[in-house]
Parts: C-alpha cells; structure tokens; sequence
C-alpha cells in the first residue's frame, strides 16, 4: 500500500454513497449491489452487500482508492477490513430517514477509533425532501460526542458538493496544507 | 429643508470597445435602470475602466492598442470562450449582470486615489505624472489613502443612491493606479480582487481594515433578526430599499429586492434615521405575490463578504482567540477564498486573526472576510480558550502532516489541475 491510499465512504441505505464515489472516481465504481430481499426493497431495488469502489489517479503514479462501506448493519464486519489504512472517513446520511440523529450515532460509535486516528467530514443528503433536522442541530447532536467536526448540505449528485466535502476533511487533517496558486 | 453643501461628483465611465450598437444600448440602459447611473458609458479617451468586446473583428490589436494608451487603466474581457491565459478580469458570454456587476463593483473598491476632478484635462495631468504601482495590501483591504478618500468623499458619490441612502460616505471615486484585476484568483472561489498572498497584517490602528456594520444594510438585517428572534415574531426592515421581512420560526428572509440592486446597497452607507425596524403581526406575511424566501445564514453571510470586501467590524481584536462555535455550511454558503482552511484551522482550536495569516500563509483580506462573515451569523466569538478544553494538538506554520504531499495531490487531482 505505499502507493495507494483509501478514503472510506459511510453512512445508511440510500444515503448517496454509491453516488457520491461515482463523481469522484475515474472508472465506473465497482459496485457489489445485489437485489434487495429484505426491508431494504422498500427504500431502494438493489443494496450494497459488500462494497463500493473506485479510484482516482494522482500524480507521481499514486493511487486514491475509495470505498463504500454498505449500508445494512448486518455487513458492519466489514467495516474494519475497509478502514484500516483509510486517510479519513465521509460519512453522508440521509435527511428523510426516520431518525438522521440516531443514524449518525450509529455509524460515529462504529467508526469512533478510526475518526479518531484520522478525521471525519458529514454530507446531509435529501435536504431538498427534508429540510429538517437543519445543520446546526447536527452540530447541536455532535456536541455530545466532542467532536468538532464539518457538516454539509451536499447533493451526492453534485460533483462539486462532493468535492467541498473532501476538501473539508483534507484541511480538518492538515489545516496548513499549502495550496498552489 | 437643509441643503448640504456637495462638492459635484459623476458616477464612473465605462469605454465600451468592440462592441455593436445593440450591445451597447443594453449596457446603457443597464447602468441606467439597474444601476442608477452608478455608470456611465463614456468615450474612451475619459473611462475610469473599459470593456473590450474579444469576439470583435481586429480584437486583439483594438486590445494591444488600448493597453498601450491606457496602461494602468481596469479592464474587463468578454467573450465567448474563456482566453487561454488567465491574464486579466474576464466575464463569458452571456454576460450576467451580476457578475458584471460585481467585477465594477471590485474594480471600484480597488480604486486607490481619491478623484476629487473629474475634468478629462486633470485626467491626463493624474497619467501623466504615472500612478503608482497596484498594491494588493492596499487596495483589499482599503487603503489609508483610500481610507481618506471615503472620508473627503462623503459626499462625493453616486447621487442617485446618495438620494435613496441618505448618505454617500464610503464610496471612494478614485482612479486605479491598477493592473486588471482577476475576478475569480487561484480556484475562482472567492469575490475579492487580488492575485498576490500576501500576509501582512495590517495595524489594528489602521481603519483602513475595518469598518462598522451598523452603518450598512449588513447591521440592519442583523439588528432586525435578533428583535425577531427575541420576540419570535416576524419583522420587517423598511429603507431605501423595497420591503425585506425576517422570519424567525424558520430562520428565513423573504426579500422582494433583485440581487443586483441588493449588490449595490451592500456596499452603501444607510443611516439609522432612514430605517424602520417594525415587529409584524401575524397574517401581515406572507405577502400574496413576490419576493423570495431564503434561509437568513445564506443571506447574511454573502451579504456581510460583499459589504466588508476584505475588512472587519471595528473593535475587532486582531490578536484575540476566535473560537468558531461550528463549520459554517460552506458548501451551500457564497465561496470566500481559503474559507475551508481558515474553518479548518478555527475548528480545531482558537486562533487570533494574525495567526491565522501566518500559519495558513494566507493574504489578511481573505481571513478579515471570512471573520466578518462568520460572525455575521453567529459561529464566530472572541473569547480566551478555557484551560480546560482540550482537542487537537495545536497547528504551527511549520507542522506538516505527514501525508501532505498525498492531500496536495488529491486537492490537485480534486480541482482538475493535472488532469
């Protein structure tokens, strides 16, 4: 892994996830859907049992592997495999979910020693369908966990939120990163 | 009624070249509908700045020979398709009216001299003897001289917004000693003008660098929101401008007036006496058509950027901690340059203004911008750090993480730069 380097994507069923790696990668992720057999069905036809890839190619021959944990609580076994290694987790959850505060909780408490070795950054999907809970009660709800993290409105549609909120978590680990002109 | 002594001013000229009649026309009913005559299309010979229409045949020489007569004049570039270098203000066609706007708006803020003649004899006199050389630390944040100018000038501007304002001050008429100013520096995220980093910062004596938000459009919806949160009623702000409410309950603002005229008051000087604050009773909203409704944080904080153009409030400490309560939503709030580092870096721990420009190496006018803003709405406090807090090792210039050279390139990679 000298060369290659992940960045974990996160967060419940439908959230954007698969989405949000598609605007970034330069192939076609590599996806693992498989058709829903269980509740999942009613949110969305298929589901990530496995996982998400895909890759951006950097300068000098490096590779930027990114990864989209799935979604269902059941697979969270895998989630250590993914994130070892990992610069740093996005975790996007989706606002029209019966309860986005308990989503978040869920998936801090899981990944709480990986954000802690590295940093987090939280996309808010679905906030054209559900304009509440509003971002500053995220922030409020974060307060709790210590953790002073950057929460967004982003549409995993959208190349440049998704960008925005990379960017945020690049300068959350290294808020002096110079930044050629 | 008293008549106030005014010395005679005029608003500045614009030199169309290359461009066809109709265009012109356009651009003239522009300036004088929307604009108020804040502009003015004028010879070539007298314009404060020139616009050069790139798709006209013999383009480039109309160009080459306009820089030769008037080097040191601003000037704004349109066409089609985006020039290869990167060389000068350019706006794509078609050309929006804001950003034009917003360009001679910079432009205008970068003016460094006060123009106190208005004669094209003194013109030629003020070119002949040669400007000084462009000055990013003095012209974003203003100047002393441009400080002066706003002071000696305050009643020397637009008269048609002087009218509707009541006052005219802090809006310096001089000539740029200017090279063309980029809208868009580096990543084309930010509105101030500028392309050099430089990370002076200035005196905290120095009022160039500050100004007062009560004075401006900015401290009145500010001052409005908080009575409306404190008596979780609607309320509106009635001035010279048309009828702007604050709704409280869902943190919104409907607003009837266009960007552009709410552009141009930003930047204008409103007098308390010419504002009515006024607590709504229920069924007085929402009005039966009109306007437009959006969240009050959106509003404030590009509000607040376009009124501050690269200064603080005053009474800002410069060496003060600033404590950022939470992340600003920077992905649906108006770009200011370095906005994320700057989050980054306040996020993590309290840092004060000047050291701020020294460990993120970043011009003062981005960081006075993005304080003015986040304070604005809120997520921004003076205070010292409690000794107990505790959170990540504090940040130094010289502290490199150690996979730097990895987040460059995926920032690199990110914004398209080697692809």
């Amino acid at each position: 892994m000298d060369n290659n380097y992940k960045l974990i994507f996160t967060g419940p069923v439908g959230a954007g996830k698969t989405t949000a790696i598609r605007s970034l990668s330069d192939m076609e992720p590599v996806t693992t859907d498989a058709v829903a057999s269980d509740m999942t069905q009613n949110i969305k036809e298929t589901t990530t049992v496995a996982l998400d890839y895909g890759c951006m190619q950097l300068e000098g021959g490096e590779r930027l592997h990114i990864y989209g944990t799935p979604g269902q609580e059941r697979f969270n076994f895998m989630w250590d495999i993914l994130a070892k290694g990992g610069i740093g987790l996005i975790l996007l959850l989706d606002n029209t979910r019966s309860d986005p505060f308990q989503d978040m909780h869920f998936f801090l408490n899981s990944f709480r020693e990986f954000i802690d070795s590295t940093h987090l950054a939280i996309g808010i999907t679905q906030t054209d369908r559900s304009a509440t809970p509003r971002i500053e009660q995220y922030h409020e709800e974060l307060k709790s966990t210590g953790l002073k993290v950057p929460v967004f409105e982003i549409d995993a549609r959208q190349r440049r939120d998704v960008v925005v909120l990379v960017e945020a978590l690049l300068f959350s680990l290294a808020p002096n990163l110079k930044v050629s002109a | 009624m008293q008549n106030r002594a005014r010395p005679a001013t005029r608003p500045l000229r614009i030199s169309i070249i290359g461009m066809e009649q109709r265009a012109r026309d356009t651009l003239h009913l522009f300036f004088r509908n929307i604009c108020q005559d804040s502009y003015v299309l004028a010879d070539e010979a007298i314009a404060d700045i020139s616009i050069i229409d790139m798709d006209a045949v013999h383009a480039e020489r109309s160009r080459e020979e306009h820089d030769r007569k008037y080097p040191d004049r601003p000037t704004i570039l349109i066409s089609l398709l985006k020039p290869e270098t990167g060389d000068g203000t350019f706006l794509q066609k078609p050309l929006q009216s804001e950003e034009l706007l917003s360009a001679l708006e910079q432009m205008r803020a970068n003016f460094q001299k006060p123009e106190q003649t208005s004669t094209p004899d003194t013109a030629q006199k003020e070119k002949a003897k040669g400007s000084a050389p462009y000055n990013e630390e003095d012209a974003v944040p203003p100047s002393e001289t441009e400080d002066k100018a706003q002071k000696e000038t305050a009643s020397d501007a637009d008269p048609a917004l002087a009218k509707r304002t009541g006052s005219t001050a802090d809006r310096p008429h001089s000539r740029s000693s200017g090279k063309i100013i980029p809208l868009f520096p580096d990543t084309g995220q930010s509105i101030q003008s500028g392309n050099k980093e430089a990370i002076e910062i200035p005196s905290a004596k120095k009022s160039k660098s500050v100004y007062t938000p009560e004075n401006y459009l900015q401290g009145h919806i500010q001052k409005a929101y908080q009575l409306a949160r404190r008596k979780n009623r609607n309320v509106s702000i009635e001035g010279p401008w048309r009828p702007i409410i604050i709704l409280p309950e869902t943190k919104e603002i409907w607003v009837e007036q266009s960007h552009a005229h709410l552009y141009a008051l930003s930047v204008m000087p409103v007098q308390p006496e010419d504002v009515t604050i006024q607590v709504l009773d229920a069924g007085e909203f929402p009005p039966e058509q009109g306007g437009a409704i959006q969240p009050i944080e959106f509003f404030l904080w590009k509000l607040t950027v376009r009124t501050a153009r690269g200064r603080i409030p005053e009474n800002t400490d410069l060496h003060a901690p600033n404590y950022l309560s939470h992340w600003p939503n920077l992905s649906r709030l108006m770009p200011i340059h370095h906005g994320l580092r700057i989050a980054a870096l306040w996020a993590r721990q309290p840092v004060s203004l000047t050291e701020t420009a020294t460990i993120l190496n970043v011009a003062p006018k981005y960081i006075f911008s993005f304080y003015s803003a986040a304070s604005a709405i809120g997520l921004v406090r003076q205070e010292i750090k409690n000794s107990g807090d505790e959170g990540p090792p504090p940040v130094s210039s010289q502290q490199e993480h150690e996979h730097r050279g990895l987040f460059r390139k995926i920032l690199a990679r990110l914004r398209g730069r080697n692809q």
